[in-house]
């Protein structure tokens, strides 16, 4: 591995947890817009609508897209997308040396695009280029950045932070193994130090071929502190 | 487009396929995140930097001029360094005052009797230069502590030289995207073992973009303060698996934050004890801790005797002409004639302490003259140079706006001139603050290789 200090590890860590907390929070959005945006609350799929309300959706006084701005753009809300990608940006920044100008480029489209689509009279559509900035920046890295290190752990950040908003959200669950495969070929290569313990709890877990059927709210919040505690 | 010159050149011509390209050449220098940091109200804000598609041009025979001019004035203050710090000859011998010298805010007695690495003060110069309307150069300011700007024309080139296929084959621009080359070279020779770094505070510096781009161009490490060390008399990186010897470190912070141990004490950017790994030997310091005995605002009336009396050379370079109120000839005619000088607070930078003085009224003048007066040792004035402005594409058409430039002077094995540099313009029109905290842009300088 390169030369990387704590702080280093820490800001490349968490700019992937940030970029995909923006990244599947948008996905989540978009999804969940279309599934309630021409139905009343009450006609809502009971899941759909659980999240809503856990997530402070009030019918009475919002429209579905009022309340997915307030989601996307209201800075005032530290779960929005737009306090995750200002974080996400203020870590990227904080290693430019590391992850090369290029790359970091697509970071700041991405940021400009959200600024931009707050703005836009279709907000939602427009949301598209932020996602492909994003990914865009995902397929960067793979070819700029050389330090393996620094690319596992932004990667490593990434899927910890997809595992830990799926589990929150009860949102595309059947997908974790998936994460969890990609999360262990990778930690190994972080040159970062890590809890075993946390990955083979959340394996164990989630590679039951009865997963997510066998899943209840008790075991989503022992994934989630599984793969909080793995660089804890 | 029409490019007409307000500005009455008639070489327009070469940068006519640039300008219509100048609003995407922004958006890509704000996709690149080419920014700087401002802090208004006790709020950090970053702002995009306006770039100005139309270069300002040097032909090569004022260039070549220019820079023997600027590698002169640059050795001189090095050799200036290195005597101020060592024997101080330049004192005994009455070329420049005791107590000026050494009462400069700048002078540092913690630097007393340390001789950087290979005797190199400033390894990165960053000269201020104006152009008359009578076509001469004039330097206004030399700046040889922490030098902004070489980034912004450097990845403003890059994406200049995507716009049009035909400018840069038709025009004889010498290529300037070797910066971060020749800054690795600086900092490789005076390396004292180990690994190059540029020192930033951090994320909420006015340069960081900066010190971030440098660090990749010149292939360094980008440490905060916290991420470094020291350990037996050696500055260590604080990597997660090892401790690694850095051998040289482009410092981005000002020498009082550099080391609490030795200067202030309440300096939370320092990295403690890193002047006595300097002092010691083991590591570069770049630029190094006291050239602010140099590059004060009241120096700089003694560059023109410092050439002289160190290199045996007359200057090729002249200031602007400049009075010190220290002297009582000078005084008086500060004094007598400060209604049409500009005076400037010596303890400023940024363009902030500039007082033009046919902008006061009668009361603001007085009172400007009773600072004078009980400081003397704050103030230089000087007189006002009308200097040129440059053609510059502003709300669709071509309008002239004054104009200065940075240019960069690189001290490693020789001392070479970095062939560009940053000039920047101010957006108002008749106004001659540059400075981009003030709201100034910045153009790309072309040096003609013919």
């Amino acid at each position: 591995m390169g030369t990387l200090s704590l702080n280093r590890i820490d800001h490349l860590l968490w700019l992937g947890r940030y970029l995909e907390r923006a990244f599947t929070t948008q996905r989540f959005i978009l999804t969940a817009y279309d599934r309630v945006a021409d139905r009343a609350l009450d006609d809502i799929d009971g899941d759909w609508k659980g999240q809503l309300v856990d997530l402070g959706f009030n019918c009475e006084t919002e429209t579905p897209l009022e309340f997915f701005q307030r989601c996307l753009f209201n800075r005032d809300n530290p779960s929005s997308v737009a306090r995750s990608m200002d974080a996400a940006y203020d870590n990227a920044i904080a290693c430019r040396d590391a992850l090369g100008t290029e790359s970091l480029g697509y970071i700041q489209m991405a940021v400009n695009a959200l600024e931009a689509s707050s703005a836009s009279d279709s907000p939602l559509l427009d949301l598209q280029l932020v996602q492909d900035n994003i990914m865009a920046f995902k397929g960067c890295i793979d070819d700029f950045v050389v330090d393996d290190a620094a690319r596992c752990l932004v990667k490593c950040g990434m899927t910890v932070e997809r595992i830990d908003l799926c589990a929150r959200l009860r949102y595309r669950l059947d997908g974790i193994p998936h994460e969890v495969d990609r999360l262990a070929s990778r930690l190994d290569r972080t040159g970062a130090s890590y809890s075993r313990q946390a990955v083979k709890e959340l394996a164990a877990q989630t590679f039951d071929p009865a997963f997510p059927q066998n899943v209840d709210d008790k075991g989503l919040e022992r994934m989630i502190a599984c793969a909080n505690g793995i660089f804890a | 487009m029409d490019a007409h010159d307000p500005a009455g050149r008639t070489d327009v011509a070469p940068y006519t396929g640039l300008v219509p390209h100048t609003p995407k050449i922004n958006q890509q220098l704000a996709r690149y995140g080419v920014k700087f940091g401002i802090y208004k109200d006790g709020t950090f804000n970053e702002r995009l930097f306006p770039f100005d598609a139309i270069p300002r041009i040097i032909d090569a025979r004022t260039w070549a001029t220019l820079e023997r001019g600027l590698a002169q004035r640059v050795d001189a203050l090095n050799a200036y360094l290195r005597d101020i710090y060592g024997a101080k000859e330049i004192v005994r011998e009455g070329v420049v005052p005791e107590d000026f010298a050494f009462a400069s805010s700048g002078y540092l007695p913690q630097c007393e009797g340390v001789t950087p690495p290979c005797g190199i003060y400033s390894h990165i110069s960053g000269i201020d230069l104006v152009e008359g309307t009578d076509g001469s150069w004039y330097v206004l300011e030399d700046n040889l502590r922490i030098p902004s700007g070489a980034s912004y024309p450097l990845i403003a080139r890059s994406l200049c030289r995507r716009c049009d296929d035909t400018t840069f084959r038709r025009v004889p621009v010498v290529d300037n995207r070797d910066y971060g080359r020749r800054l690795k070279e600086v900092m490789d020779h005076v390396n004292r073992g180990g690994i190059n770094v540029v020192l930033t505070p951090g994320r909420y510096n006015a340069a960081y973009f900066e010190h971030a781009y440098l660090a990749e161009q010149a292939d360094a490490l980008l440490a905060t303060p916290d991420e470094l060390f020291c350990e037996d008399g050696r500055l260590y990186y604080r990597d997660a698996a090892a401790m690694r010897r850095v051998g040289a470190v482009y410092r981005r912070l000002s020498d009082e934050f550099l080391d609490p141990l030795c200067f202030r004490p309440d300096s939370l950017i320092g990295v403690p004890n890193l002047m006595a790994a300097y002092r010691a030997g083991s590591v570069a310091i770049v630029n190094a801790p006291g050239n602010g005995a140099a590059d004060d605002k009241g120096l700089y009336y003694f560059v023109p005797k410092m050439v002289e009396y160190y290199l045996g050379e007359r200057p090729i370079l002249q200031n602007a002409p400049t009075y010190l109120p220290f002297y009582p000839d000078d005084m008086a005619y500060v004094l007598d004639h400060a209604d049409s000088l500009v005076i400037k607070d010596v303890a400023e930078a940024g363009g902030y302490g500039v007082v033009f003085g046919s902008t006061l009224d009668a009361d603001g003048l007085e009172a400007m003259k009773r600072a004078i007066r009980s400081e003397p040792r704050r103030f230089i004035a000087q007189e006002v140079v009308d200097f040129t402005c440059l053609p510059t594409y502003i709300g669709g058409e071509v309008v002239p706006r004054k104009a200065d430039l940075r240019a960069f002077v690189l001290s490693g094995p020789t001392t070479t001139v970095w062939a560009s540099g940053l000039t920047r313009y101010a957006r108002q029109e008749g106004s001659v603050i540059v400075n981009s905290s003030q709201g100034g842009g910045f153009k790309d300088t072309w040096v003609l290789s013919r």
